[in-house]
């Protein structure tokens, strides 16, 4: 069992007088790409922006590497989370450079200029992220695939141990899906706890080796693919038929209803 | 934040940013000159020691350049809490308030003093207002503006009542003042108002980085460490101490907050504490050409320098609305 990163601990979440996650406990590893899948509403992006400490639970707790998220001050757990929401903003007037360096505020005073040391990361992260061509670009001028790897790149620049991304491949092409999920694994690889809300089970399935599975704001379940990718618990989840499939090309998911319903 | 990670060996043309620093630098050698100079509808060599060009032409050079850093740095922070490039102090309620604030003290016949003070007050209950009313009604980012044009349409409506009920002499000063004017600023008021704008201007450049962060949306800047509700109160403030001190001087002048930065982020862009920067030293520039021209293109008549700006105003408007939609379809 790897080490766990994120530990939830029968945690509630309220919005309003609505419980939009009940009692959700589970343990997220270290060092690994997970997926956070489910039906629209089922309480995906919520667990992720708890995760982010951008929400305090109502009951239960939040803990990183044993540390309670909900504990730490905003610059601690900017140093030690980055977070990388649905969509980049139209129109901010910065080039990518600029934008990646905002990534940087967590370790930077008010008015101390960037150092070298800011620099070298920015350029770091634009070359991880392939961005280094367009590096003096505005923002605004990006296609949307290379405006969700310059959003990943401005949260890598934060240099965080954990990375969470919510619906990253929103809005990609099919080539674009695949290397944005080449380049999620490449940052597990090398040490980052990654957790991403996805809706494509297949690339979740083929990329991810932990999938969280979730409906109706409660954990369904929690594990490899081979232990959550269950067709008829997916059928059930997803109120769907749902074939599941292992092959030679990786994992198929599809749907299952005859195509002339 | 200047970053420029890839720069060519062999730069062929200056960049955008050298190019508008140096069109800025030449326009603050010549402007004020110009300004000087060209008394009673005719260009002569100022006389500095004239007690005339003392008593009137430099304050109100002075008070056109306070005025207009003032506005331009409130709208480029304005533009940011709001995340609207519409947002103007005079749009969102801002300079309503401060003048509301203004108009009250003019009708109980305050001293000059007070009117900073007044301004200052007046514009930061009305932008906490409409922070207030859009959290209330959660309605978004569109929520957010629409509660500023509120706010100011109802500060607008109150002022109206107030001049309609009282009599004729604050009625024709309050009138006059409201029109956006920058003759009537004497030397006490123009240091104690300059001194509110000022404060107003370090305030937004010190927190000029979260603002940056504020743009990402609230929960990329709350990942990013910064605390969300401080950073909109004390853009709030620091909003309202500039477009106060601007509007103690020289009553409502629009577009000038909504304009100039979105000019500047158009041809250089960058990061929030720039755009500040130098949307301050371009707003200067603009409103004392502006007031240059107010003052000697139909002479002997002083426009309102406010009416120049407003006439400048709405087809600058347009262009952006369409630029704005044209990126939105592209991208």
């Amino acid at each position: 069992m790897a080490d766990t990163a994120f530990e939830v601990h029968a945690a509630s979440v309220r919005l309003g007088a609505r419980e939009v996650l009940s009692s959700v406990s589970l343990a997220l590893p270290a060092g690994q790409l997970c997926a956070l899948l489910g039906p629209n509403g089922a309480g995906k992006t919520t667990l992720l922006r708890l995760l982010a400490g951008l929400l305090s639970p109502a009951a239960g707790d939040v803990r990183l590497f044993g540390e309670p998220v909900h504990g730490m001050t905003g610059a601690e757990r900017a140093r030690r989370i980055a977070y990388v929401p649905q969509h980049v903003p139209a129109g901010l007037p910065l080039t990518v450079a600029e934008f990646v360096m905002l990534g940087r505020i967590p370790h930077l005073g008010p008015f101390s200029r960037p150092k070298p040391a800011d620099r070298a990361a920015v350029g770091e992260v634009l070359e991880q992220c392939e961005l280094q061509a367009m590096a003096d670009k505005r923002l605004d001028a990006l296609s949307g695939g290379e405006r969700q790897r310059a959003a990943i790149a401005r949260a890598l620049a934060q240099q965080a141990p954990v990375l969470l991304l919510d619906e990253p491949t929103n809005h990609l092409d099919l080539r674009q899906q695949y290397r944005l999920q080449r380049l999620l694994q490449r940052l597990a690889a090398a040490g980052h706890t990654i957790v991403e809300v996805l809706h494509d089970l297949t690339l979740a399935a083929n990329h991810a080796s932990c999938l969280a599975l979730m409906d109706g704001g409660q954990l369904v379940a929690c594990g490899s693919a081979v232990s959550v990718l269950d067709a008829p618990r997916l059928s059930r989840v997803y109120g769907w038929p749902l074939a599941v499939g292992c092959g030679e090309a990786g994992w198929q998911l599809a749907s299952a209803a005859a195509s002339n319903y | 934040m200047a970053l420029t990670l890839v720069r060519p060996a062999t730069r062929a043309r200056p960049t955008p940013m050298a190019m508008l620093c140096a069109a800025l630098a030449a326009a603050t050698l010549l402007l004020p000159l110009l300004a000087l100079s060209s008394q009673g509808g005719s260009l002569a060599w100022p006389d500095l020691a004239d007690p005339l060009t003392q008593a009137l032409r430099v304050p109100r050079i002075l008070t056109a350049l306070t005025v207009g850093a003032a506005l331009a740095a409130s709208g480029a922070a304005l533009q940011a809490l709001f995340r609207n490039p519409l947002a103007d102090p005079g749009l969102v309620g801002t300079s309503s308030g401060a003048a509301l604030a203004v108009v009250c003290v003019l009708a109980l016949g305050a001293g000059s003093l007070s009117l900073p003070l007044a301004a200052f007050g007046g514009g930061l209950a009305a932008t906490w207002l409409i922070l207030a009313l859009s959290r209330l009604v959660r309605g978004g980012l569109a929520g957010l503006l629409l509660m500023g044009l509120v706010v100011g349409a109802f500060c607008g409506a109150l002022i109206s009542l107030i001049l309609f009920m009282s009599d004729d002499l604050t009625l024709r000063s309050a009138s006059a003042w409201l029109a956006g004017n920058l003759a009537s600023a004497t030397g006490e008021r123009l240091v104690a108002c300059a001194a509110a704008a000022l404060a107003g201007l370090l305030l937004l450049l010190w927190i000029a980085r979260d603002l940056d962060c504020l743009l990402l949306g609230e929960d990329a800047a709350r990942s990013l460490g910064v605390d969300v509700r401080r950073t909109r109160r004390l853009a709030a403030v620091g909003a309202a101490l500039a477009t106060g001190g601007a509007v103690a001087l020289s009553g409502v002048i629009g577009f000038v907050g909504m304009m100039v930065p979105n000019l500047v982020a158009v041809l250089v862009g960058g990061c929030r504490r720039r755009l500040i920067l130098l949307s301050a030293w371009a707003g200067a520039l603009f409103l004392l050409a502006a007031d240059t021209l107010a003052r000697t293109l139909v002479w002997p008549v002083d426009l309102p320098v406010g009416l120049v700006a407003a006439f400048a105003g709405p087809p600058f408007f347009v262009w952006l609305f369409a630029r704005q939609q044209r990126s939105l379809i592209d991208g």
